[in-house]
């Protein structure tokens, strides 16, 4: 018996010692809220980073991306309509990338009458340096503010400016997606690692979903989107075979017999194939791993701000429960003990804004109202934590895997206004806050300047650099 | 007056300590304003085009609001609050997007004094606590939008 018992103790001293001191556990997507990570969690290590500035000048800077192309450059995008170059030195080129202000004689490309209304995002086509594509996310003014993705390409003779001239004629529309109310757009995109669009899609707009869009796969909004966009030049775009409704929308003739549940259960008529996963309420930002782990940045409605994983392994499909929860909140919340059921899967995090229930004294910390996800950090500790800032409370938030559970790290709670993030070609995260209104904004071009920042280890902060304020 | 006589040795040196701190500084700025996130020293230089007026230099002094109570400055004050503030922290000041400013909840623990005020609206505390004073308003116009809130407190 003793005998046994030292055996088996050897046994699991030598797993101990295999696995380090703690068991680890595969990343997974929590299944019961009470392991959804929450603010005041702490990733091993305690990491400890810094934001320091790289260039400022920025009107409204509310997309930022790397060409991944070895130059160096780091493209910002201005909500009013341009994007700008930010050089390896850290100098910003003085001509636009791209101007969407003054291609149309009719004025600008792009509508801004609603601060969540503008350009937001660019993304560059994974083999960007053989055949100059880059696509962008915008509002669209003659269009009366629809959402519309459009592929530019640059002219090799002048990699820095894309000529309105050459602008327009290289112009390729890949979508159209009409919006009825003017917020809620979503609207980043970025490339997968299986070379394929994705589109954070918002559920167009007003507040509470009163399209039940996030729910409806027979719509655009309300989804993350994947399509093909390497197509020949007469076609838009096609739908990725392996979409999860990707041919469940076919007509098709009606067998009744012979046929087994789940056979019926693939039948979606009216399904829309650009669907990768649903039940989302503006995921404005969304970011990759380098394992092909997508992470979405969910902003929430009155109480709740959730991140979301999922897998590498996910075949899509995924339904994040908008617009029946919130995280793990009912919705519409009504008190701090609503039960209702949990619709589609968890969020990884979740923070609560500062009245995190109707009618809850207000919280002094670990709140905020609208996250913007800025990217995936795999250096300073943080081990491929996703970086999320907060627009409202500056706080900048962790979400990561300890080993055996998810963990939301507060990791500094900053001066700014943050809007966008994105990796840089070496993996940095990159951040740009604008100071900019959501209510009674003056318009895209009248707000005192945003920045671009460079998020680093707090103890590799280079000697002489600007350092976002930090609360102490 | 006599006890002034018997403060203690210490007490004494502390005093003459302080006394020379308060020499020290430049005459205007007797109270150093500072960030709200990370106590950095606050740059008040007027902006373009702007006037220290009285009212500022005897705030920046002992940090009592001239304005306080003073109809004109409320009404000018009430103007200010519709154009900058409401849209976040509401008509009446119970917040919305922002904060409210008639609770008792301070979400940034200096916020519950005049000089703590007037911090937050001229640099901006933090994410969509902009700096008022990189919009134009000037410190003048703080200390009206500052005797409106307290207004409010009803």
């Amino acid at each position: 018996m003793r005998m046994r018992f030292i055996m088996s103790a050897s046994i699991l001293a030598a797993g101990l010692l295999m696995t380090g001191s703690v068991v680890s556990l595969a990343q997974e997507v929590p299944k019961t809220a009470d392991q959804v990570a929450r603010p005041g969690g702490k990733l091993p290590g305690d990491p400890k980073i810094a934001l320091v500035k790289v260039a400022d000048g920025f009107l409204d800077p509310v997309g930022v991306a790397s060409a991944r192309d070895g130059t160096g450059r780091i493209f910002v995008v201005e909500r009013q309509g341009k994007i700008k170059i930010v050089t390896k030195d850290g100098k910003v080129n003085e001509k636009p990338f791209l101007d969407l202000t003054k291609n149309s004689p009719l004025g600008s490309e792009v509508q801004t009458g609603f601060v969540e209304q503008g350009l937001w995002a660019v993304a560059f086509h994974p083999k960007f340096k053989e055949n100059g594509h880059f696509f962008v996310s915008y509002a669209s003014l003659p269009f009366n503010g629809a959402h519309i993705i459009a592929r530019y390409t640059v002219d090799p003779a002048n990699p820095d400016v894309v000529s309105v001239e050459h602008a327009n004629k290289t112009v390729k529309v890949i979508m159209n997606i009409p919006q009825p109310y003017y917020n809620h757009y979503g609207g980043g995109i970025q490339f997968g690692p299986d070379g394929n669009l994705y589109i954070g899609k918002g559920d167009a707009g007003w507040e509470g979903d009163p399209l039940d869009a996030g729910q409806s796969k027979n719509m655009l909004w309300g989804k993350m989107l994947r399509i093909n966009v390497d197509t020949a030049d007469d076609v838009a775009y096609t739908i990725p075979k392996d979409n999860p409704w990707a041919g469940a929308y076919q007509d098709r003739m009606m067998t009744l017999f012979g046929i087994t549940e789940e056979g019926f259960s693939k039948i979606h008529m009216g399904a829309r194939g650009e669907i990768w996963s649903y039940g989302l309420r503006n995921p404005y930002a969304f970011h990759f791993n380098k394992k092909g782990d997508l992470f979405i940045a969910e902003v929430g409605q009155n109480h709740l701000e959730e991140i979301n994983w999922q897998p590498a392994s996910s075949k899509g499909g995924e339904n994040y429960g908008w617009k029946h929860n919130m995280g793990t909140n009912c919705h519409p919340m009504t008190g701090p003990d609503d039960k209702c059921p949990i619709v589609g899967v968890l969020p990884a995090a979740e923070y609560p804004h500062q009245e995190p229930y109707p009618g809850a004294e207000k919280l002094k910390d670990g709140w905020g109202c609208s996250v913007m996800g800025l990217g995936v950090a795999d250096y300073a500790g943080l081990d491929g934590a996703y970086l999320t800032g907060d627009w409202c409370s500056g706080r900048v938030f962790a979400t990561g895997w300890d080993g055996s559970k998810w963990q939301l790290q507060e990791l500094a709670q900053t001066a700014l206004q943050f809007t966008a993030g994105n990796n840089d070609e070496d993996g940095t995260v990159l951040a740009v806050n604008c100071n900019c209104f959501y209510l009674d904004d003056k318009g895209a071009a009248a707000n005192p300047p945003g920045a671009l920042w460079r998020i680093v280890p707090a103890d590799k902060v280079p000697a002489g650099a600007e350092v976002a304020k930090t609360k102490k | 007056m006599a006890s002034k006589m018997h403060v203690s040795t210490s007490k004494a040196r502390w005093l003459i300590l302080l006394a020379a701190a308060a020499f020290a500084q430049p005459a205007l700025a007797d109270i150093e304003f500072r960030h709200a996130l990370d106590d950095s020293v606050l740059d008040l230089a007027p902006i373009k085009g702007e006037e220290i007026t009285d009212a500022v230099k005897a705030f920046r002094k002992d940090g009592v609001n001239p304005y306080s109570g003073s109809a004109d400055a409320l009404a000018a004050g009430k103007t200010l609050y519709e154009e900058n503030c409401q849209a976040c922290h509401l008509e009446d000041g119970r917040g919305g997007m922002g904060p409210s400013l008639v609770d008792n909840v301070y979400v940034n623990s200096r916020a519950n004094t005049d000089v703590g005020i007037f911090e937050i609206i001229h640099s901006g505390a933090s994410g969509a606590m902009r700096s008022f004073s990189e919009r134009g308003v000037t410190q003048d116009q703080i200390l009206k939008i500052i005797a409106y809130i307290h207004s409010l407190k009803k």
